[in-house]
């Protein structure tokens, strides 16, 4: 898709994202500018992370996600949660711990899974921005309610 | 949820889509089922698959099949409206 196309998908959905939206679910904003979609999540036990949703290409490509710590500082590893969303095997092509959900692009690019195509998934409302956003938002609340 | 409406909620349905109502909270019955405003709040912000979403209320998860009074919700509820965590994929 050209730039300045993804870039308009890309700006669409997140202006839609509302200050209530950061301030039910406990999310501070980072970044939206295309093409990187930042946000962190906040538990009531403490424990927060920063996840990094990489937009090149959007949404003709998932978004490539990444996790931070909140000073901004790349993880080494992470915390799994009980559905298997958040994996600590390093990903074949990046070499680091990566989302196996559908709507990650590390799940698309791994050789387990590349029959599930992007594709058929991308007009579903579960996987805006937002709805990839919020399922991995659930995954981490398996972990820290 | 402090508030007293007699019979009525006041209601607003918040998603990575938008907020329903645009401004403020809406009153609705609080027999009505939950599942009614989340139709209102996916028409007027284009929702158009719900499958898979989930409807959590302060940190918990309601069933929208039933009325607000049997989720034990009262005064004004905040309706977090969105898909439930994705299934690993054993990579």
């Amino acid at each position: 898709m050209h730039e300045t196309a993804s870039r308009a998908v890309f700006e669409d959905e997140v202006t839609k994202f509302r200050p209530e939206l950061f301030e039910n679910r406990g999310w501070t904003l980072f970044s939206k500018e295309y093409p990187i979609l930042e946000v962190g999540f906040s538990a009531t036990d403490s424990a927060r992370l920063r996840v990094r949703l990489t937009c090149d290409d959007w949404n003709d490509r998932p978004p490539s996600i990444e996790f931070f710590d909140w000073e901004g500082r790349p993880l080494a590893s992470i915390e799994r949660d009980p559905a298997g969303v958040f994996n600590n095997s390093p990903h074949p092509v990046t070499g680091k711990p990566f989302v196996c959900m559908k709507g990650a692009r590390e799940y698309h690019t791994h050789p387990s899974h590349t029959a599930d195509a992007w594709e058929t998934l991308k007009n579903n409302a579960k996987f805006t921005l937002g709805g990839i956003l919020t399922q991995l938002w659930h995954a981490w609340k398996q972990i820290h309610k | 949820m402090d508030q007293h409406l007699g019979n009525f909620v006041e209601v607003r349905v918040v998603t990575t889509a938008g907020v329903y109502p645009e401004a403020g909270f809406e009153r609705v019955p609080e027999n009505q089922p939950v599942k009614v405003v989340l139709k209102k709040a996916d028409d007027k912000l284009h929702i158009t698959d719900t499958t898979g979403w989930i409807a959590v209320v302060a940190g918990r998860k309601i069933d929208i099949e039933r009325s607000f009074h049997e989720n034990a919700l009262n005064g004004r509820v905040e309706i977090d409206w969105g898909p439930d965590h994705g299934a690993g994929g054993d990579a």
